[in-house]
């Protein structure tokens, strides 16, 4: 019995083996040209379809960059081809009236007039002269002919390459009208078709420029790293799948934009889209589409929100004007950039036109000043001497030194602003009227190592971490002697910082010693809107200060607006707090000038940088009204906006 | 039972088959992905040869005597994994051990076959229908876990093994195909409440292909037939498929390995394969049916019914004759998790055969 039954199960498989063959046969020799698509009259052809990248929103919803149709006739090779010769043998259609062409056109009218004829009817539709046509269809023709040769001749037998059976773009930019025109009128123009091809556009214009960045074509190394899987397969693990690497080389070739720069380089593979796959089984004389053997749609790339609001961004990039330096304003409590401007800027929509131009000015204005423009921070700097001083207990509030215009130390003098000195001060006092003796007695006290220490733990002349691409450091120096510690004290000397290192270290004590992280996503959503990613941050670390010597920092700055440095600019009734600077260049007449600070100074709301780099005058009198002029317009606008 | 290790016993033939289907997967691995894969491969064969070995060494009945635990620890895996394992392609099967990744539903055939030879290795026959709730209940189990996971292929590979214990075992035919009715009936159940969309969508686009011929689902299956169909009579050479080299192929040199082999062979040359893997099935049921022992018997059954239905599922779903599952095509896909547990399975049915030819002892077999 058992034996029967073992012979019943083999029985089984045997059958379904044979199930197997069956089909195998059917599948492999029955119907096995069906998918070959190699023999000679049919083909498989492959149609990228083209994806959209995503969009970039500031932090209301209104649009910073998107992707805009942008619709492109395209001729099939054959048509070129058939133009090309009839034009190489001077069959033109008789458009210029010549009696020479029309005799020669009659001539050849049976045998020509179709391979000339869409090109006399595709001008006439664009109302363009058709010798433009001509003179693409020619430098088209004669590109594929020479790769036509060079394969040919490598292989040494005739080869159909691919561009023979893909349009070709003849004329980009279509307008709108003739390409809902085109559908009706040229239905009897085979192998003649209106493609919709995506090009970046911006509404904005030159609006937050230097945040979004640009697009461009990607190199061999971007390619290679792009990092489609982390972007599709997000349970897939880190893993050589072989198909993920597919998509990525799908997602990504040399025809594709990538972001270059900014937001679109950040989070580009985030952006980018994955584009689709038609399969259509074509007859290679027609040219005509068989049948579709398979679609694989695209997929757009995701949108990001940014927490730059679009109006504030517009008012700081106002408030500059035309001057050299940058703007920041963000949010103390969590590190959103709410605006960041530089100036000189760039216009994207314009860019490609711009370039040279743009690339050759001395004021570089592809730099990104808030976060790549590393400048000594002058009297800014003070903020970190006094804290540090007042922490390791080497001054308290009532400590006070005496400032007569100037100090000698050893070979060196350092210079106050008042010719004959400040007289008796206190820190609160010094850090009102910036003088620069207080601080560097101070420095002698508190010494190199202890300086840098706290000028590291508020983060200066150390990457922030933003969100965007190529930060720079900046330095804070290892102190090696007693003079150019004092140096460092007052922010001269070899000290480099960036805006946004200053923008986070006023939001620090603004929000009362906690770190945080500035950034630029606000969240990330899908195509249909749903949200991915939300990039709510909030502080966790707080630096180890304590609260009275925070406040006596806080009611310093706050006495800089309302009787220091900064009395005259009109910002006391704007309740701002903030510390002036005005930093020497090697030029005599050229300073950086500072003005950083947050408002209303007792529950922060924004805190804000302005630099101004290589001008003329002080900290006040040049930052002084840009912030003015910054904080009464936002002020307003969140009056009108509710 | 003293039984002796024998290498005379050793069945070479079906040794060798095994080897050449290593041969064939590493270089279809290689065609299908890349060289990295194929040598990886080799890596993972050279694991699967030791474990091989080394389970050779020890007596199948002396580790069968712990089937019951065995099956215990493995269904405590598939409880884990379902709450810590790694999620990859939407499902967690994986468990990661430090640079090792494991997959405990595919050890779990191996400890349900053990399990279940170990139930019916004192048993004459079924007596009742109430003989079965047990094995039954033993089968389901696991089932409703590797379904959850989700790995629909793999957990409709238990079945097989145990109706073929069941049927072998001497059941009824009367209670199996009341079982299979059952089966049939709780399909709708199934489809509702067990199955998540991307598994109904694959066997819908295997009922109705024209319904869903976009990018999912349909895709891959389209795509393998035309692998498959592209291949003719004698294929288009080692390495020069257009649908695999273009990586049209998803899972090309795992689940779909037979469809690269097929295009790239060619219709008689992936028939020679399949003639191999009914060769490597006879020489198991050989070895079942000269098996003196009971419990050799039943796990020798239990494992050709799983590499026969991994076999046979899996060269159907590449020729569109069954959804696509995700199983491995035994021996020759790629990847660790698979091959191991082939090797295991392989290895107790050598043992079987190299210890059972010399016991002395007549069984109830010949009875």
């Amino acid at each position: 019995m058992y034996r029967k039954r073992f012979k019943i199960f083999f029985g089984i498989i045997l059958v379904l083996f044979l199930v197997i063959f069956c089909k195998l046969f059917y599948v492999q020799i029955i119907e096995g040209g069906k998918f070959s698509g190699m023999s000679d009259s049919k083909r498989i052809r492959t149609v990228n379809i083209n994806t959209l990248r995503g969009t970039i929103y500031d932090r209301n919803g209104s649009t910073l960059a998107v992707d805009k149709h942008n619709f492109e006739l395209t001729v099939l090779y054959t048509k070129l081809f058939n133009a090309y010769s009839c034009l190489k043998q001077n069959i033109l259609p008789a458009v210029s009236g010549s009696k020479d062409q029309k005799i020669i056109r009659k001539l050849c009218e049976e045998c020509h007039s179709d391979n000339v004829s869409w090109v006399q009817k595709v001008a006439e539709f664009l109302e363009i002269p058709y010798t433009d046509i001509f003179e693409k269809t020619t430098k088209i023709v004669e590109r594929v002919e020479k790769i036509k040769h060079i394969v040919e001749s490598r292989n040494e037998r005739k080869i159909r390459i691919r561009e023979e059976i893909t349009p070709h773009s003849l004329i980009s930019n279509v307008p709108w009208k003739k390409v809902a025109k085109f559908e009706v009128e040229m239905q009897n123009l085979p192998g003649i078709q209106i493609e919709t091809n995506p090009v970046r556009w911006y509404p904005q214009d030159d609006l937050s420029s230097h945040v979004i960045g640009y697009v461009g074509k990607p190199d061999e190394e971007e390619i290679h790293n792009y990092n489609f899987k982390k972007r599709w397969f997000d349970g897939l693990e880190e893993s050589d799948k072989p198909e993920s690497e597919y998509f990525a080389r799908k997602a990504i070739s040399m025809d594709s934009l990538v972001g270059k720069t900014g937001i679109e380089k950040t989070y580009n593979s985030r952006l980018m889209g994955v584009p689709g796959e038609k399969f259509e089984e074509i007859t290679l004389d027609t040219m005509k589409v068989d049948k579709l053997i398979l679609e694989r749609p695209s997929i757009p790339g995701n949108n990001i929100f940014l927490t730059i609001d679009g109006r504030i961004q517009s008012i700081a990039e106002k408030a500059l004007g035309n001057k050299r330096g940058s703007v920041v304003v963000m949010d103390p409590w969590n590190g959103e950039i709410i605006a960041m401007a530089a100036f000189p800027r760039y216009n994207l929509n314009t860019l490609n036109k711009d370039y040279s131009a743009l690339s050759k000015n001395l004021h570089k204005p592809f730099l990104n000043r808030p976060i790549q423009s590393v400048l000594p921070p002058g009297s800014v700097f003070k903020i970190i001497t006094a804290i540090a001083a007042l922490e390791e207990n080497k001054i308290d509030e009532n400590t006070q030194f005496a400032c007569y215009g100037s100090l000698k130390v050893g070979r060196s003098s350092f210079r106050c602003f008042p010719k004959y000195g400040h007289g008796l001060l206190n820190v609160e006092e010094a850090m009102q009227y910036s003088c620069n003796v207080f601080f560097i007695e101070t420095a002698k006290l508190l010494g190199g190592s202890l300086l840098k220490e706290w000028a590291d733990k508020f983060g200066l002349g150390n990457f922030t971490d933003i969100d965007l691409t190529y930060e720079r450091k900046g330095n804070v120096p290892t102190s090696t002697s007693i003079a150019q510690t004092m140096n460092l004290s007052i922010g001269q000397g070899e000290m480099l910082v960036t805006p946004i290192q200053v923008t986070r270290m006023i939001a620090m004590i603004a929000n009362g010693g906690w770190y945080i992280r500035p950034h630029i996503l606000q969240k990330i959503t899908d195509y249909k809107g749903n949200i991915l990613l939300n990039n709510k941050q909030k502080p966790t670390e707080r630096i180890d200060i304590s609260e009275k010597n925070l406040d006596s920092i806080k009611r310093s700055l706050r006495r800089v607006v309302t009787a220091g440095t900064a009395r005259n600019t009109g910002l006391n009734e704007m309740r701002v707090a903030g510390k002036t600077g005005t930093t020497q260049t090697a030029r005599e007449d050229e300073n950086h000038a500072w003005f950083i600070g947050y408002a209303p100074f007792e529950n922060p709301k924004y805190c804000f940088t302005v630099v101004i780099e290589h001008t003329e005058g002080h900290g006040a009198e040049v930052a002084g009204p840009i912030v003015q002029n910054l904080l009464t317009q936002i002020l307003e606008s969140s009056r009108n906006g509710g | 039972m003293n039984r002796i290790f024998s290498l005379r016993n050793f069945d070479w033939l079906m040794f060798f088959v095994v080897c050449l289907f290593l041969v064939i997967s590493f270089f279809f691995v290689w065609s299908a992905s890349s060289e990295k894969h194929a040598f990886k491969q080799i890596i993972w064969i050279g694991i699967g040869m030791g474990v091989f070995s080394v389970l050779l060494v020890f007596d199948y009945s002396s580790i069968g005597k712990a089937s019951y635990v065995f099956y215990l620890i493995i269904l405590f895996c598939l409880f884990l994994v379902l709450i810590f394992g790694k999620t990859v392609y939407g499902a967690q099967r994986w468990f990661i051990l430090g640079p090792i990744s494991m997959q405990p539903s595919e050890i779990m055939k191996i400890a349900l076959v053990l399990a279940l030879s170990r139930y019916f290795m004192d048993k004459k026959s079924v007596s009742g229908f109430s003989g079965v709730i047990f094995p039954l209940a033993l089968t389901l189990l696991p089932m409703a876990l590797i379904i959850k996971q989700p790995d629909l292929g793999t957990s409709l590979i238990l079945l097989p093994i145990f109706f073929a214990i069941m049927f072998v075992v001497g059941t009824r035919v009367r209670y199996i195909f009341t079982l299979m009715a059952l089966g049939m009936a709780s399909i709708p159940l199934f489809w509702y409440f067990a199955l998540k969309g991307y598994q109904k969508a694959r066997v819908i686009s295997f009922l109705w292909p024209d319904m869903v011929s976009s990018w999912g689902a349909g895709y891959q299956r389209i795509q393998s037939l035309i692998a498959v169909g592209s291949g003719g009579s004698f294929g288009s050479g080692w390495g020069n498929g257009i649908q695999s080299q273009l990586n049209f192929l998803p899972q090309g040199h795992t689940d779909f390995i037979f469809s690269v082999i097929a295009e790239e062979w060619g219709f008689y040359r992936s028939c020679a394969i399949l003639c191999l893997y009914v060769v490597f099935l006879a020489c198991s049921i050989g070895i079942a049916v000269n098996t003196r022992d009971s419990y050799g018997r039943l796990i020798v059954t239990g494992f050709t019914a799983m590499f026969a239905s991994q076999i046979l599922v899996n060269v159907a779903m590449t020729i569109g004759l069954a959804p696509i599952t995700g199983l491995t095509l035994p021996f020759i896909s790629y990847g660790g998790s698979s091959l191991i547990s082939s090797f295991i399975a392989l290895s107790f049915m050598f043992n079987v055969r190299m210890r059972s030819r010399v016991a002395l002892a007549r069984d109830e077999f010949y009875e």
